[in-house]
C-alpha cells in the first residue's frame, strides 16, 4: 500500500511539473492573453462526429463513432508554427480486424513569409473542393460529408509537399494557393472507386512522380467563388519497372488531372452552393492492361445545395436551425477506355433533405433523409454470381442522425 | 479517350468558372490601404488622413502584433478589429463586405461577429479613441 502511495505521489508531482512548464493554452486563453505577440504557445483543438444510419429498404441500422480528431498547434515564434491533426476513425483499431484507422490528417510547419503570404511544408491538405480543406462536421449540414467529396474528390486528401498560400492585396478578397506534392499511385485506382485508393497520405509515398495543385478563392459581396486544379503523375516506379508494365513513369508520367469549381452564396440566413468536379486519366487503357482494375478515363459530378436558417428572423438567430436539401450526381465512369467495361452502377445520384441544429457554433445535431439511386450493375463484371444473392436495389433510402463538434 | 477531348474537358470547367469569377470581380476590384506604424507605450496613433478618399477601411500593421488591425469608418464613428481568427489564431482577411478566414472557412461581419463557423467566438475588438483627426489604438488592453 505504501509503495502504491509513493508511486501515485511521484506521478502526481510529474503531472504538476508538466502543467507548470508546458504553457499549454486553450485558444480562448491565448486570445485573452492580450494582443502583443507571444512566442512558445501551444493550442489544442479538435473535432469529431458520430452517426446513426438506418437503411430503410434493407431494414438494418448501424451506429458509429465516425471520427475523433485532436489538433495540436505550436507557435515557435511569430514566423514559424507547427500544425498537427491526429485522427482515430471508427472508435478503435484492433490488430487483425477490419475497420478503424489511426492516421495523421495533417502535419506541417508553416512559415509566414510576410503578412499576406505563407509557406507550408509537410503533410498538407490541398485546397480542392470545399470539404477537403474545411472538413469540420459543424460546417456541413448532412450527417456524412457530401458523397462527391468522398468519391470523386477523395477527402480528406493529404500528401507530402510544399505549399504557398496567400492573399492578393491588390484585390480585396482574392486568395491563391499553389502546392507541389508527391503524386498518386495508379495501382490503387479502381473502377467505381475513383482515385481514392491511389492516395499515399504521407506513408511511403513515391516522390519520383509529382503533382502540382493550385486554387483561386475569391470572396465578393455575398459570394465565395473558388476554382482549383490538380495535375500529377501516377506512376512512381523505376523506369525499368514502369516499362515492363508499359506505363510512363517520371514526374508527370501517366497523368491524372482534376478540375473543380464551386460557388457559395450566403445572405440573411439563406445559403446556396454548387460544386462541379471532373477527373481525367488519359492513360486509363494502359493502366487497365497493367493492373486490370477497369479504370475509367474520366469521371465527373456536381452537387447543389440550398438551405435556410429557420431562426434567422427570431431573437435566437445566433443559433442555427437549418432546413436544407442537396442533390448530387456522380458518374464514376463518364468515359472509359476501349479495354474498359462500362458499369451503370457507377452512375449515382443522391438526394438529401434534412435539418441541422447548432445550439452553439461548436456543436451540431443533424438529421437527414437520403435517397440513393444508381444504374443497373453490368453482369459482365460479376465474376462469380452468388445464387442466393439478394436482388440489387437501384433505389435505396436511408435515415441518418448525427452529432458533431469542433473546438 | 482522345487527347483532344481530354484537353477540352480539362480546360472547360476552369475556363467557365474563371470567366464567372472575373465577371463578378469586375465590380469590386479594390484594395485596402496598409498603414505601418510603431506603437508607443502600447498605443498606435493614426491620423484619419491615412484613409484613402472614398474608402472606409484602413489596415494598420505593426511589428509588435502578429496580425494586422482593421479600422472601419461609419460616418464619423470608428471601430478597430484584430485580424486574428478566434478559431485557431490564423490570420483573417477583409474582403470589403466581410472578414474571412481562409484556413477553415469562418466568416465574420464587419463588427467581427461570427456568421459562419467553425469559429465559435467573435473577433477581438481593439479600443479606439478619436481626438480631432487622430485615432489612438490601445493594443495592450
Amino acid at each position: 500500500m505504501k509503495k502504491i502511495a509513493q508511486k501515485l505521489s511521484v506521478i502526481l508531482c510529474f503531472t504538476c511539473s508538466l502543467q507548470v512548464s508546458a504553457q499549454v493554452l486553450t485558444k480562448e486563453d491565448s486570445l485573452n492573453a492580450g494582443l502583443v505577440a507571444k512566442n512558445l504557445t501551444t493550442v489544442i483543438g479538435g473535432y469529431g462526429e458520430a452517426a446513426y444510419r438506418n437503411d430503410i429498404d434493407g431494414k438494418t441500422a448501424t451506429i458509429n463513432l465516425t471520427r475523433n480528431v485532436i489538433f495540436i498547434g505550436h507557435k515557435f515564434n511569430n514566423r514559424i508554427s507547427l500544425f498537427t491533426e491526429t485522427e482515430i476513425e471508427d472508435a478503435k483499431v484492433e490488430g487483425g480486424e477490419a475497420g478503424g484507422e489511426i492516421a495523421l490528417e495533417q502535419v506541417f510547419v508553416k512559415f509566414n513569409l510576410n503578412r499576406n503570404n505563407y509557406l507550408t511544408a509537410g503533410l498538407i491538405i490541398p485546397r480542392i473542393g470545399v470539404i477537403n480543406e474545411n472538413h469540420l462536421p459543424t460546417t456541413f449540414n448532412t450527417v456524412a460529408r457530401p458523397r462527391l467529396e468522398q468519391k470523386l474528390i477523395p477527402s480528406t486528401w493529404r500528401e507530402l509537399g510544399v505549399g504557398v498560400y496567400g492573399t492578393i492585396p491588390a484585390v480585396n478578397g482574392l486568395n491563391y494557393s499553389v502546392a507541389l506534392m508527391n503524386g498518386l499511385n495508379s495501382e490503387g485506382f479502381e473502377g467505381g472507386r475513383g482515385i481514392r485508393g491511389g492516395r499515399f497520405e504521407g506513408k511511403d509515398a513515391t516522390s519520383g512522380n509529382l503533382a502540382i495543385t493550385g486554387a483561386l478563392l475569391y470572396y465578393v459581396g455575398d459570394f465565395r467563388i473558388q476554382v482549383s486544379g490538380y495535375y500529377g503523375g501516377s506512376v512512381g516506379l523505376s523506369a525499368r519497372d514502369a516499362d515492363s508494365l508499359r506505363l510512363n513513369s517520371g514526374a508527370f508520367g501517366t497523368p491524372v488531372s482534376l478540375e473543380e469549381a464551386n460557388i457559395q452564396y450566403r445572405k440573411s440566413g439563406f445559403y446556396a452552393e454548387v460544386l462541379f468536379a471532373a477527373i481525367q486519366i488519359p492513360d486509363a487503357e494502359a493502366l487497365n492492361v497493367a493492373y486490370a482494375k477497369n479504370v475509367a478515363s474520366s469521371m465527373m459530378g456536381y452537387y447543389a445545395e440550398a438551405g435556410y436558417n429557420l431562426l434567422e428572423k427570431t431573437k435566437y438567430k445566433e443559433k442555427k436551425f437549418n432546413l436544407f436539401a442537396r442533390y448530387e450526381s456522380i458518374d464514376l465512369n463518364a468515359s472509359i477506355p476501349e479495354n474498359g467495361i462500362k458499369n451503370d452502377q457507377y452512375k449515382e445520384s443522391y438526394l438529401f433533405a434534412g435539418l441541422s441544429f447548432l445550439p452553439i457554433p461548436g456543436v451540431i445535431v443533424k438529421a437527414d433523409f437520403e435517397y440513393q439511386s444508381t444504374g443497373t450493375p453490368n453482369p459482365a463484371l460479376i465474376i462469380n454470381p452468388s445464387p442466393v444473392a439478394p436482388p440489387y436495389l437501384k433505389n435505396r433510402s436511408f435515415f441518418n442522425l448525427g452529432i458533431g463538434y469542433s473546438f | 479517350m482522345k487527347r483532344r477531348d481530354f484537353l477540352h474537358q480539362s480546360c472547360f470547367a476552369c475556363l467557365a468558372a474563371g470567366a464567372g469569377l472575373t465577371l463578378l470581380g469586375l465590380e469590386s476590384c479594390a484594395s485596402t490601404k496598409v498603414f505601418s506604424a510603431a506603437p508607443e507605450n502600447g498605443q498606435i496613433k493614426v491620423d484619419i488622413s491615412q484613409f484613402e478618399p472614398e474608402s472606409n477601411a484602413l489596415i494598420v500593421r505593426t511589428k509588435a502584433l502578429e496580425h494586422d488591425i482593421l479600422i472601419l469608418k461609419t460616418e464619423d464613428k470608428y471601430r478597430a478589429i484584430y485580424l486574428q481568427c478566434s478559431h485557431q489564431n490564423n490570420p483573417v482577411n477583409y474582403t470589403g463586405s466581410k472578414i474571412v478566414c481562409n484556413t477553415h472557412g469562418s466568416q465574420f461581419d464587419l463588427d467581427g461577429l461570427v456568421k459562419v463557423g467553425p469559429a465559435d467566438k467573435h473577433l477581438k475588438k481593439i479600443k479606439i479613441e478619436k481626438d480631432n483627426t487622430l485615432l489612438t489604438l490601445s493594443i495592450n488592453e
